[in-house]
């Protein structure tokens, strides 16, 4: 029996490295063909075979090939300011759909969850474009860190709110026994017990807007307020003036790009499991 | 007690009250509102009726692009989801070593899209790329991948694979869910694994199956970035929310992708109610 189980666990690890492999290639190759030169990599593309060694000052030529830290700082800014705004609206919303008890409540919470899943995000950008320019809020952050204060949406809502119906009630009681008001409560008592949705709901969030891709083409048409996810496509898609696509410092801006979220992802994913709780029922 | 809680339910939910109205209920009315106008430059824009949505469906194109759209979610989707639960499988357990393995397979899921998709159109490159040089070893030819009309979706499936690691978490928080007590009362009465999978693991993971499914479902039909960035000869990639961006911000006729905007969202309504409708036939809650 302990033999069966040695030669099962061996089998396991045997399947999960070859798994792991594949899924870890495709950035292993990227960085691979970050350390060449425009021209090695064209004459090479074997990503395995470096025929010029390791080109490592690669990775601070780049800051000179793009204007790396200013989109940086523009994806930061979108990132954390739409965060805070998912953050805070959504877990006061779910508190609403949760705790606080009235009739109707998880009826229209599962009608907004619905319908909201439902709209495709283009239908409403097409309108939500002529809206904010005649905002003129075109070539700013506003539409895309605005919205973020007004709900949060609905996902990382039902998200705050599967969290805070497992807390027991008998805390809320208590406390209102105390005298404590509603807002005490939801700030002090039952916000500290859901970590773990704050941490699944604030790093989605941060790292979703990171990544954004299309609500900046949409809506910042001016190149010099570019984020880093259309910055970086932006320079592969826009011959430089040897006519070489870059494709070694497009690689490392990808990496850079990618190095905080994969670092984050790494340290907590044992939380973020703990907080997607998709199991029983929505409403 | 009673009124003051009706109040504050309403003071929390206000925010979302608001942000419905403003950002989602106002467009979706005006969104419809522009799908029966054509705009003209500088002048006002002219009501024209069904015009908009008679352009769309008598134009050749409409049918490949919702076509391409299908074809992707089909696809990718379900295969998606076997893999992801198939590797939830696999890490759920105690191992020590199950962390590294998690990390692993999350680790392109937490790329940037675009980061990705560049990564992915280097390597997939028919000629140059690293794939082609195994396919070549492996003796299957050279495959052209996006440069091949018949291939190029299938391309966009298969880089979608890389990205299971989102469900596979899912999946394992599901799995975690599922009280250890019932695998021990079914392994005294003599049940097997398969057998244990079956009766035990697949129908308690219907809830996450199916929320999995469904926000797959949505989003495979919104194929955007892939399409967009890394486009196929000719329309054999072009998506839905591709022809919507280019026929509202390189062509400008606003009218015309608001029609077909609001037929893209028909369409995933539909479906979504009819996933929502039979899910009361396979999806088990436990109360």
């Amino acid at each position: 029996m302990n033999n069966k189980r040695k030669i099962g666990k061996i089998i396991w690890l045997i399947v999960l490295i070859a798994v792991s492999s594949v899924f870890v290639f495709p950035l292993l190759t990227t960085f691979l063909d970050s350390l060449k030169t425009s021209t090695e990599f064209y004459i090479q593309p074997n990503p395995f075979i470096l025929p010029g060694g390791a080109h490592w000052d690669n990775f601070l030529k780049i800051f000179n090939e793009m204007p790396f830290f200013r989109e940086l700082g523009y994806s930061t800014l979108y990132a954390s300011l739409s965060t805070i705004g998912v953050v805070l609206s959504s877990s006061l919303v779910a508190y609403g759909f949760s705790v606080m008890r009235w009739p109707g409540r998880d009826k229209l919470f599962f009608i907004f969850l619905a319908f909201s899943t439902m709209i495709p995000g283009i239908t409403l950008t097409l309108p939500l474009y002529q809206i904010f320019k005649s905002f003129g809020w075109l070539n700013t952050y506003l539409p895309l860190i605005v919205p973020a204060y007004f709900g949060g949406g609905m996902f990382n809502i039902f998200i705050f709110r599967q969290f805070f119906r497992q807390i027991p009630f008998s805390y809320v009681e208590a406390a209102r026994l105390d005298g404590a008001n509603e807002f005490y409560i939801f700030y002090r008592i039952i916000l500290p017990l859901a970590r773990p949705a704050l941490a699944v709901v604030s790093i989605f969030q941060f790292f979703g807007a990171w990544g954004d891709y299309m609500g900046p083409l949409i809506y910042i048409t001016n190149n010099r307020l570019y984020p880093l996810s259309v910055g970086i496509q932006m320079f592969e898609s826009v011959p430089n003036t040897s006519g070489v696509t870059p494709w070694p410092y497009i690689m490392i801006a990808s990496l850079y790009m990618a190095i905080g979220p994969i670092i984050v992802f790494a340290f907590i994913q044992k939380q973020i499991i703990q907080g997607l709780n998709f199991q029983g029922s929505i409403t | 007690m009673r009124k003051k809680e009706i109040m504050y339910g309403l003071i929390f939910i206000s925010p979302l009250l608001i942000g419905l109205g403003v950002f989602t209920a106002w467009p979706l009315v005006y969104g419809i509102k522009l799908s029966f106008y054509v705009s003209r430059g500088m002048l006002p824009p002219k009501f024209v009726g069904f015009q908009n949505y008679i352009e769309l469906f008598q134009r050749g194109l409409t049918a490949t692009i919702f076509y391409n759209g299908f074809y992707y979610a089909i696809l990718a989707v379900p295969i998606g989801l076997a893999l992801g639960l198939g590797l939830a499988l696999l890490l759920n357990n105690n191992f020590k070593t199950s962390g590294i393995f998690r990390t692993a397979v999350y680790l392109p899921s937490v790329v940037p899209t675009v980061a990705m998709i560049m990564v992915f159109v280097l390597i997939f490159n028919p000629t140059s790329g690293v794939i082609d040089i195994i396919t070549r070893a492996l003796g299957l030819g050279s495959p052209g991948w996006l440069g091949d009309p018949n291939l190029a979706k299938i391309t966009y499936v298969i880089w979608a694979q890389w990205g299971v690691g989102g469900s596979t978490l899912i999946f394992l928080g599901g799995l975690q869910n599922i009280p250890k007590s019932y695998y021990e009362a079914a392994m005294i009465d003599g049940a097997g694994p398969i057998r244990r999978f079956f009766s035990i693991t697949l129908p308690l993971l219907t809830p996450s199956i199916f929320l999995n499914f469904l926000f797959a479902v949505i989003g495979g039909l919104q194929l955007f970035a892939q399409a967009y960035i890394a486009p196929g000869p000719a329309n054999s990639t072009t998506t839905p929310v591709v022809d919507i961006y280019q026929q509202a911000f390189q062509f400008f006729k606003f009218g015309f992708a608001a029609a077909e905007s609001i037929i893209l969202f028909l369409l995933i309504l539909g479906i979504s109610i009819i996933i929502w409708v039979t899910q009361k036939r396979w999806v088990i809650y436990e109360q």
